[in-house]
């Protein structure tokens, strides 16, 4: 990190208190660097990574095009255009996208909130590690020749081991399984981060635009991944263990696979578009010289655009044959998702219409967005008709009505948010000569290539093939497509150069280049790693801020924690709605713990791709070990009680509060999981009632004795927790308890082992035992993770690290038992009522 | 600083748009088992159109209960802002079941 | 003197776009009703798309290049206007249609067209005629002019999608499914279908050819043993 570009006198206070509070949130030099966990490092890594990926993919997008370029071009075989497409996809959406937007969060999110850093910086270190790890897997994949080959949303049967019997598509499954896990514990630390900690008088309606957009995103990945993350497990299964869940044959559905992958799908584009226009959202009234308009309006808008896009899933799939009844919800749906966008669309034409608008090349680039997204918005909703679909889908018309939203709601936003933001990165501003030529150079060749595709499309030609004959009136066509692609390439060339020259040739600033209002300008530039050298006390609305006068202030010490204090970390904590302080959370210093773990993680993902499952078992114990071991040295070694905070507060550290980060973490990751569970259900009652070969020749026969146990030993868990948390409170030994804990949750998992095995039919035979094994497997693996709770609470009571005061462990540990109850009841319940579900099928037609 | 906006007014905010996802959820498996056991396509509909206005009457009471909400909330403070999006949220959800839940009534039942 | 000029202009003009457009796998070349439906509807969207694109770019270049404009709209009636009012103007009656088009493309009950069975698998087609004695074709599908049939698809390995761009949209054949598509043709001639679901790497070759008989003569038509596609049984 560079120092600072303001420079107060020598020996000031402000100078001092940098000096102090720089040693302590410093991250060391050289080999040092990989024990970083400070958000600004982390999400600028996020953001370079995120960058080289978005080459590759691009490259990958031309490789296409050149072969496209002529009919029956010999550039690339079948099998190399099927990798070189997959990739292009997977790469783009998977690794750059997505983690492009958690580079911008990670980085963005905690200074125009005004706090110093993230929840839990060394997870956002781990999810950086397995995001890179993942990602060199699957570009590995490609070099090596083994990328996935079956589309980026593989679909099954195409994909299951009998018609892709190589390990690409394994690469695909653990690749892009282990990456959105890493995205989804960032998901739920944006959630917490956004809720709890922001600057003090911060209320939700004083909070920034892009505050609500993050919280809402982050929201949308904590239950859009997780059925993803399940489609890709039982795949894998499937593969590699022949349990059959999408396989037609043994009474599976490849079109569970569709559902299960595109409830994640939907939702996914909207992830990326949100972040977005959040920064649009920001950036628009700062050209505009004029407060956002519809603040109010806009965060309706996006709740409501959440939701709506969880529920229209099925438009991707209007041609599988589901009755045009159940698609008319879907049709609707799917053209009204376009309230919510109108919304945002006006708010931001009044904002400009009533503002003073500046031409710079940020604007340049919101026009850029403006066009290409309100395009490819209409022909969305030109795709949510059904019968057009039907002879749009699957066509290059589609390829086009994508390209145009991704490019509109991802690309130029995001260009317009790096020629914004990047005086703030890195105190220097653009060059200007090449932005405008590179812009235009960008916005013509994307529509050249793009919008001859509409028609493309429309004359019959399908995605994904390699090659056509030349007399089907494509020819010209793809030929101007692939220039236009060319022409965007040399253009995107020219704004990397650009962006480049910015950063080594660049005017040097000291604020910010354009009156903005919001609080991540108000700190020196570049920030600092502590961000806030003392914390703001927010008075009004967070963009209507003067962030120069506040940041000279904040320099000072006038803030909040403008001192240094026993080497800690700190930051605040306050009331999720109001505002109001109520915690000082200490954060952790760098460490390579997370680097380590990551190693741990990707080396168990390894394993299983090259099939040594054993060792991939126990690479996934050592990190399990790991993940405790990290908590050994979390939270305080002793009870402090209030500690003064300056300005005359004194507020209790995190670990001594009922409201602490942490145990906010643990419920959203319940959320979560419980969407993952949620969806294994569904999936069972959906092979039920649609797939082929059911019943099955062989009825359920489940053990009632065993299951009971089951059940009973969890139950007896929950309670033993609860007597292990409230002997904890009062003072006394809750070891006892927790060994009792540990001794039913054991024979849980042995009774639950036993059932498995006694699984009729065969899980590898039907559908129906893969499903029971699946449900029972489930309730294993979470109490298995309540011992490791356990052990946690162990360790923790034996170092000191828990006391009367601090009982957070114990509350996590009651949590988590009582959610694998509930989900055991309803697993054990579901499995119970298997036969009677299959003997209903009789009374079907 | 307003102490008075409990964190629980944020699950009002997403409230209106659970019970929407909860008819979404309701219509499409009654339809999907519906059609698998042949029931009379009449009584399908029927059943259909129950799903919908059961979510509609709950919804129908959410929006009332934030339209009535107690004296001296416009404040225009935290809770104001809170209670009044809740309710946009909450009328919204309404709107989106009766569009896109509602002209399946009309259409063939399970081709 | 002009007029004529002008009507030339515009008779040119029609020709060159649809020349355009046509194709033999091209959805703007109907020749089948359920194709045609479809065909109206997209022009009808692509004219209501196009200003309501102008309209949005519009406003946003006199916004920017005007200083001022707009100004005294209030920012409610904006949102309202714009976020709310437009789409409800557009939405309902463009989703009414689709809804109302897509009925009328069902295979309703009520008639009872024939059924030919088209089956998939890597990388080629095959259709069986039950009411013609079962005889079977391989890659060329033969079919009645002017009447519909129920084209019943299946597929022995991955998924495939049946379509006949020219005649109507698509629908997918899924294994372990039957699914069913009525098609109809309006005139006899020769078309030509392809898969439209990726399927590994023979899908781009993986097309048919569709010939379309006079009703009346359809049975005499593939009954002879050297009719396009015929595979001895």
């Amino acid at each position: 990190m560079n120092a600072p570009i303001e420079q107060p006198p020598q020996g000031s206070p402000a100078l001092r208190l940098h000096r102090q509070l720089a040693a302590i949130w410093a991250t060391g030099p050289g080999w040092q660097r990989l024990a970083a966990v400070n958000h600004s490092i982390i999400g600028l890594r996020f953001m370079a990574t995120a960058f080289a990926f978005f080459a590759i993919g691009g490259v990958l997008g031309m490789l296409t095009r050149v072969q496209l370029a002529t009919p029956k071009a010999a550039f690339m075989d079948a099998e190399t255009y099927n990798q070189v497409f997959t990739m292009h996809g997977s790469i783009l959406l998977f690794l750059f996208a997505i983690p492009m937007i958690e580079g911008i969060a990670v980085y963005l999110t905690p200074k125009i909130l005004g706090a110093r850093d993230f929840a839990f910086p060394r997870l956002t270190a781990y999810g950086y590690w397995c995001y890179l790890f993942g990602g060199t897997i699957l570009t590995g994949a490609l070099i090596a020749g083994v990328a996935p080959n079956s589309g980026w949303f593989m679909y099954t049967p195409l994909s299951s081991n009998v018609y892709t019997p190589g390990i690409n598509a394994d690469v695909w499954l653990l690749g892009v399984t282990f990456v959105e896990i890493s995205a989804l514990t960032l998901a739920v630390e944006i959630v917490v981060s956004i809720l709890k900690m922001r600057a003090p008088g911060m209320s939700l309606d004083r909070m920034p635009i892009f505050g609500w957009y993050m919280l809402v995103t982050a929201l949308m990945m904590v239950v859009a991944f997780p059925p993803l993350i399940l489609a890709s497990i039982l795949l894998e299964i499937e593969r590699a263990f022949g349990l059959p869940f999408f396989d037609p044959t043994r009474g599976g559905d490849s079109l569970l696979w569709q559902h299960l992958f595109w409830l994640f799908g939907h939702p996914d584009v909207y992830i990326i578009f949100l972040p977005m226009a959040g920064l649009l959202s920001t950036m628009i009234p700062v050209l505009a010289n004029r407060t956002l308009i519809g603040y109010r309006a806009i965060v309706v808008a996006i709740i409501a655009l959440a939701f709506v896009s969880f529920g229209i899933w099925v438009h991707h799939m209007f041609t599988v044959g589901i009755p045009h009844l159940a698609l008319a919800f879907f049709s609707a749906g799917s053209a009204i998702v376009a309230v919510p966008t109108a919304v945002q669309i006006f708010a931001w034409l009044a904002t400009l219409a009533h503002g003073r608008p500046r031409w710079n090349v940020p604007m340049l680039y919101v026009f850029g967005f403006f066009f290409t997204f309100v395009f490819g918005g209409l022909t969305g909703v030109m795709l949510a008709i059904v019968p057009f679909d039907w002879q749009a889908h699957d066509t290059y018309f589609v390829v086009a009505h994508f390209h145009y939203v991704v490019g509109g709601a991802a690309a130029f936003p995001l260009l317009a948010a790096l020629y914004y933001w990047l005086p703030l990165l890195t105190g220097r501003t653009a060059v200007y000569r090449l932005s405008v030529p590179a812009f235009w150079l960008v916005f013509i060749g994307f529509n050249l290539t793009f919008f001859l595709m509409h028609l493309t499309g429309l004359l019959g030609m399908p995605r994904r093939v390699y090659t056509y004959s030349g007399h089907e009136g494509w020819t010209w066509l793809n030929l101007l497509s692939s220039v236009g692609g060319f022409i965007m390439t040399i253009g995107f060339g020219l704004v990397v150069i650009d962006l480049l020259a910015q950063l080594r040739y660049g005017r040097r600033v000291r604020r910010d280049p354009w009156r903005a209002a919001t609080l991540e300008w108000a700190m020196p530039i570049p920030p600092a790693p502590y961000a806030f050298a003392s914390i703001p006390e927010v008075e009004t609305r967070a963009d209507r801020i003067a962030p120069g006068e506040l940041a000279r202030s904040l320099a000072r010490g006038e803030g909040y924690l403008g001192f240094a204090r026993n080497g800690w970390q700190e930051t605040l904590g306050i009331h999720m709605t109001s505002g109001t302080p109520e915690q000082v959370i200490v954060l952790p210093r760098p460490t390579y713990l997370p680097f380590g773990t990551a190693l741990a993680t990707a080396a168990a993902v390894l394993a299983m791709l090259f099939q040594f499952y054993l060792l991939a078992l126990a690479m996934a114990l050592v990190t399990a070990g790991l993940f405790v071991w990290s908590g050994q040295n979390a939270g305080l070694a002793r009870d402090y009680g209030p500690l003064p905070v300056g300005r005359g507060l004194s507020l209790p550290p995190h670990t001594e509060v009922a409201g602490a980060p942490p145990w906010w973490a643990l419920i959203f990751t319940l959320v979560a999981d419980a969407t993952l569970f949620t969806s294994l259900l569904f999936g069972t009652l959906y092979l039920w009632i649609s797939a082929p070969k059911w019943p099955p020749a062989a009825a359920p026969e489940p053990d009632l004795l065993l299951t009971f146990a089951a059940l009973a030993a969890l139950a007896v868990a929950a309670v033993a927790a609860r007597g292990s948390l409230r002997a904890g409170a009062a003072g006394g030994a809750p070891q006892g308890w927790i060994g009792l804990a540990a001794v039913v949750l054991l024979a849980a998992i042995a009774a639950i082992v036993a059932l498995i095995g006694g699984v009729v039919p065969y899980p590898r035979e039907h559908a129906l035992g893969a499903t029971a094994a699946a449900l029972l497997g489930y309730v294993a693996l979470h109490a298995g993770i309540g011992l490791l709770f356990l052990l946690s609470n162990l360790l923790r009571l034996a170092s000191g690290r828990i006391s009367p005061r601090r009982t957070l462990d114990l509350r996590l540990s009651r949590l988590w038992l009582d959610y694998t109850a509930v989900t055991g009841l309803v697993a054990f319940g579901l499995v119970l009522a298997l036969p009677a579900l299959v003997a209903m099928l009789g009374a079907r037609p | 600083m307003n102490g008075a906006a409990p964190p629980r007014l944020l699950v009002w905010l997403g409230a209106g748009f659970v019970v929407w996802s909860s008819a979404l959820v309701a219509l499409y498996a009654v339809h999907a088992i519906g059609c698998a056991f042949a029931w009379r396509a009449d009584l399908l509909r029927l059943g259909l159109g129950a799903v919908i206005l059961i979510h509609i009457a709950a919804l129908a009471m959410m929006w009332h209960r934030l339209a009535t909400r107690p004296v001296g909330v416009t404040d225009g403070g935290t809770r104001d802002f809170l209670v009044t999006l809740s309710l946009w949220a909450t009328i919204a959800a309404t709107a989106a079941t009766v569009l896109i839940l509602g002209p399946t009534l009309l259409l063939t039942t399970c081709l | 003197m002009d007029h004529s000029v002008l009507r030339a202009t515009v008779y040119l003009a029609t020709a060159a776009g649809l020349t355009g457009c046509t194709g033999p796998l091209s959805t703007l070349d109907p020749a089948g009703p359920a194709a045609a439906s479809i065909a109206t509807l997209w022009w009808v969207m692509l004219v209501g798309a196009a200003v309501l694109l102008a309209l949005v770019v519009g406003i946003f270049a006199l916004v920017l290049l005007r200083p001022g404009w707009g100004s005294s709209v209030s920012p409610q009636r904006w949102i309202l206007l714009g976020g709310l009012g437009l789409p409800a103007i557009v939405l309902p009656p463009l989703v009414a249609y689709g809804l109302i088009a897509g009925e009328r493309l069902l295979p309703l009950p009520g008639s009872t067209p024939p059924r030919i069975e088209v089956h998939a698998e890597r990388w080629r087609w095959t259709a069986r005629y039950p009411d013609h004695g079962g005889m079977a074709t391989e890659g060329v599908l033969h079919l009645p002019a002017g009447t519909p049939v129920d084209i019943v698809v299946t597929s022995r390995d991955v998924i495939h999608s049946f379509w006949i761009p020219r005649l109507g949209g698509k629908i997918d054949v899924v294994p372990g499914r039957v699914n069913v598509l009525r098609v109809q043709a309006d005139a006899p001639g020769h078309y030509q279908g392809q898969c439209a679901e990726f399927c590994g790497h023979g899908h781009s070759g993986m097309r048919f050819d569709v010939v379309v008989h006079p009703a009346v003569d359809f049975s005499a038509q593939i009954a002879k043993p050297d009719a396009a596609g015929k595979v001895k049984q």
